[in-house]
């Protein structure tokens, strides 16, 4: 081994100087775009829409059967926030990093000049405004069956358009929470991630969210139907209801805050993570 | 061209039956399964969970064993011996584990030999597609069999464990292992077939388990929400879980099982039978359309 | 032996005096788990093509991976320009990276894989896209391009690795086992357009356990096994130590030991050994013993079923380099 000198600058046509490494936000943008250009063409790009669209033909078919109104929302409004809101983000997420380590394709893009953490964020920002959209829609369109379906009518459908609101709020804080909490599990378990993601939610949504306890506070669905105001959550507390432990109540704007923390302290970690990791796909 | 003999020599020793080679497959998807650190969690925690269980049952015995005749039905004290059914359908029970077990060993069977072009290595001898199927589908029954049937048998010799003469009537009680064992080979098979069928349909593990949990919580939570609405039991018919419970409910003749609207139990095993052999059916049609290519 | 070993001693080899080295390995170890995949490595490559050649589990391509900042090394210096690679994204601007696996984008076509990786590289779209164009033109898939790369041959998958690795011409360009999987006409192409990119002054490191095909690229080889450099130099120095290098052939044959008394008598043989139906004969001049043998045969009247050297691989010559240099460690103390 000779003592090292000099760097040398090679001759010839990669002699110049390389273009300026893209910015981060360009790098996301990048990403972003390739992510979805990709989700347009898999075979599994109907996946969403279809779950999306079986709340709305819930509601039509209990329509049929002569349930409506507000009570018939409520419900099926239980299921955007119990399975889709947690479900899709997590099946569009969890697998973000772990795909491409199944797949070897980080080779491609863990040996460009732009930060790694642009990759799981670019995934991130590629799904995460589709399924907010999807789902809203989805929300809206349920909302107006129920609400526009005789008896009811336009005017219980405009009375009960704050309903409608914070229905959305929910949507609109939860997907990302949700999203970004699966891509946190999925880079920090990148085998089997939705196993570990769905794991997590049956551990804390489906065990802790559901005891009369303070730990309801850490299950993301017991935020969303606080925001919502849908479900045990909507109803007065009964007089037999035990006091203290089993009475935990946040106002909606505290739930709104968790959601957002939990997505910012989730991509940050997302961030840290990817950036120092080694993914060893083979030898 | 000339072809030259060099003296190759056929094996012209003893062979296994064709009819058996399944087992080959079954040992590796099992061994290959179990391997994985997940696997092993979901494996851990479900005997935990069970002992736990059965750590329940010896209370209940005890309490019942102390209060005086006729009164365990005013303290509502369950049946001890329907604990190893309820431990089986009841989601407070195994299901979770035995779920997350179909969904590790049997989500990810078949789309891995697909994604890892591994199909060349069993079609390319002598080992037919039907062969390969029913070692697939054993393996990952009996990985979740390993937590449901185990969890289920733990209950039953707890319970056997705990017999007193006189006061425990026999047949129940010699009829309890068969019940249990019957009622967790269901769950096990209803959990692995739609596992492996999933599998099958596409080489991403993710979307294969992500399909897996959209087939087992949608019908459920769906069907949850409607028979609420609705005070009816049938929007449950397609939760494979109420199924359990209803089938479950029969078997171990505890009402308590199905809810505040029980499903009838017939109907409830007919779609469970039709899942697990639409789930073989698919399967088989996706091998036999498979070609062993590369890349 | 080493040419470069020599350059060690006494200053850089003819062609490459006055480049200073682009890639410098200080005693890098990398494990993978208990598996020691580079042991202690220390080397300096410069400008100009540079084959890296060694058996399978070799550590080529971990070695390849420590370099575009994939891995870590666990100890040691490895360095890109005089800089760090780990924790460096900003200096990959300047490298192209083939990898070794065919794994790849299925969805999307050839040209938009590398147009967006281009981008990646800090280009704007549309020179990206230009680039992405030209690069494509260079390994001949432009009639391919609009096609999704799931429809790809082992061997489009190949040449469109390489487009992506070269398209924003990179200073370094590192190639795992390119020629793998391509047909003779894809392998001509790409053995042209490394040979081109290393007379432009591009620093090329390329990988292969196939001797020939590094032969035909480059005359700068780096020998790897079990993740250390077992000889570095000039390839026909390395060829002449192999033409040294005591060859072994096995003849099998229905009477191996009326053939054997032929051959002892020739001078090219230098000893013979004798098995039940066939002989093992060693030699200096492999060129000259193999019409030798069933010359002699013939004339003895000896049918010869099958004629093979255990040594005509690319291990036996490691394992005679390892030996070799166990020798003269050993000579030398």
């Amino acid at each position: 081994m000779s003592a090292a000198t000099a760097p040398v600058q090679p001759a010839g046509p990669a002699s110049g100087r390389p273009p300026e490494p893209p910015g981060a936000l360009r790098a996301v943008a990048i990403l972003r775009r390739l992510t979805r250009l990709r989700r347009r063409r898999a075979a599994s790009r109907w996946i969403a829409p279809a779950l999306a669209a079986l709340p709305v033909l819930a509601t039509g078919l209990l329509a049929l059967t002569g349930r409506w109104g507000r009570d018939l929302f409520d419900h099926i409004l239980e299921f955007h926030l119990r399975f889709l809101v947690l479900f899709l983000p997590a099946l569009a997420l969890a697998d973000a990093v772990a795909e491409e380590i199944e797949q070897q394709t980080f080779t491609f893009l863990f040996t460009r000049p732009a930060p790694r953490w642009s990759l799981p964020i670019g995934k991130y920002l590629a799904s995460v405004p589709s399924l907010v959209g999807l789902l809203s829609a989805s929300v809206a369109v349920s909302f107006a069956i129920a609400l526009l379906v005789p008896p009811a009518g336009p005017r219980e459908l405009w009375n009960e358009l704050p309903a409608l609101g914070r229905a959305l709020a929910a949507v609109v804080l939860g997907v990302p929470a949700v999203g970004a909490l699966a891509l946190l599990l999925g880079t920090w378990f990148p085998r089997h991630p939705l196993v570990v993601v769905l794991g997590f939610f049956f551990l804390v949504e489906g065990v802790l969210g559901s005891l009369p306890l303070l730990t309801v506070l850490l299950a993301l669905g017991w935020h969303l139907r606080n925001i919502a105001q849908v479900g045990a959550l909507a109803e007065p507390p009964a007089a037999t209801d035990l006091p203290a432990l089993t009475t935990v109540s946040l106002p909606p704007l505290g739930s709104a805050a968790v959601l957002l923390g939990v997505t910012l302290l989730a991509l940050v970690g997302v961030c840290w993570t990817v950036r120092s990791a080694e993914y060893r796909a083979g030898r | 061209m000339s072809i030259r003999d060099q003296g190759y020599q056929p094996y012209r020793g003893p062979r296994t039956s064709a009819t058996t080679r399944w087992g080959v497959v079954l040992r590796h998807t099992l061994r290959m399964g179990l391997r994985q650190p997940w696997a092993i969690v979901a494996l851990s925690l479900g005997g935990v969970w069970a002992m736990g269980w059965a750590v329940a049952l010896y209370l209940s015995m005890r309490l019942i064993a102390s209060t005086p005749p006729g009164a365990g039905n005013e303290l509502a004290i369950p049946d001890p011996a329907a604990l190893a059914g309820t431990i089986l359908v009841r989601w407070y029970g195994v299901p979770v584990f035995a779920f997350l077990m179909a969904m590790l060993v049997g989500g990810s069977t078949i789309a891995d030999d697909r994604r890892q072009n591994a199909f060349s290595f069993y079609f390319a001898r002598s080992l037919g597609r039907d062969q390969y199927l029913i070692g697939k589908l054993a393996a990952t029954t009996l990985a979740v069999a390993l937590i449901s049937v185990g969890a289920s048998m733990l209950l039953v010799l707890s319970r056997l464990s705990l017999y007193r003469a006189g006061s425990d009537a026999v047949l129940p009680l010699v009829l309890l292992p068969v019940r249990a064992l019957a009622l967790g080979l269901l769950e096990s098979l209803a959990l692995a077939a739609p596992a492996v069928a999933l599998s099958s349909l596409s080489p991403r593990r993710g979307l294969v388990q992500g399909g897996m949990a959209a087939l087992f919580f949608l019908p459920a939570l769906l069907g949850a929400i409607a028979t609420s609405l609705t005070r009816n039991p049938w929007p449950q018919l397609l939760s494979p879980m109420a199924q359990l419970e209803a089938v479950g409910a029969r078997l171990f003749g505890d009402a308590s099982f199905a809810g505040e609207y029980p499903l009838p139990w017939l109907p409830a095993l007919g779609v469970l039978g039709v899942t697990i052999v639409g789930s073989v059916a698919l399967v088989r049609w996706r091998l036999a359309a498979t070609e062993v290519v590369a890349g | 032996m080493s040419r470069r070993r020599a350059a060690s001693a006494a200053g850089p080899s003819p062609e490459r005096q006055g480049a200073s080295p682009v890639i410098v390995a200080e005693g890098v170890s990398c494990w993978y788990g208990p598996v020691m995949a580079v042991n202690e490595l220390s080397v300096t490559i410069g400008p100009g093509i540079t084959g890296l050649l060694g058996p399978n589990g070799a550590g080529k391509s971990t070695f390849m991976k420590l370099l575009v900042g994939q891995l870590r090394p666990a100890r040691g210096r490895l360095t890109l320009f005089g800089e760090t690679v780990w924790g460096h994204p900003a200096l990959l601007g300047r490298v192209g990276y083939a990898p070794e696996h065919e794994s790849n984008y299925d969805e999307i076509t050839g040209l938009e894989f590398v147009a967006a990786l281009t981008e990646l590289q800090g280009f704007s779209p549309e020179e990206a896209g230009e680039r992405a164009r030209a690069a494509i033109a260079r390994v001949d898939l432009t009639a391919a391009q609009d096609r999704r790369i799931g429809e790809y041959s082992k061997g489009m998958r190949q040449r469109i690795k390489l487009a992506q690795a070269m398209a924003h011409e990179p200073a370094v360009l590192i190639l795992d086992e390119p020629l793998s999987g391509c047909d003779p006409l894809a392998k001509n192409r790409i053995l042209g357009l490394i040979r081109e990119l290393g007379a432009a002054g591009t620093t090329v490191l390329v990988s292969s356990h196939v001797l020939h095909e590094i032969e035909a690229m480059t005359s700068e080889i780096l020998m790897m096994d079990k993740g250390r450099i077992l000889a570095e130099g000039n390839i026909y120095e390395i060829r002449d130590l192999i033409d040294r290098h005591p060859h072994r052939i096995r003849v099998v044959c229905d009477r191996p030991r009326a053939l054997a008394a032929a051959l002892v008598r020739e001078e090219a043989v230098t000893s013979v050994q004798v098995e039940a139906e066939a002989l093992v004969l060693e030699t200096r001049r492999p060129d000259e013993c193999y019409p030798l043998v069933p010359r002699v045969a013939r004339a003895e009247g000896v049918h010869i079923r099958a004629l093979t050297s255990p040594d005509n691989n690319l291990q036996a010559v490691f394992r005679y380099l390892t030996e070799e240099r166990a020798r003269r460690a050993q000579g030398a103390s």
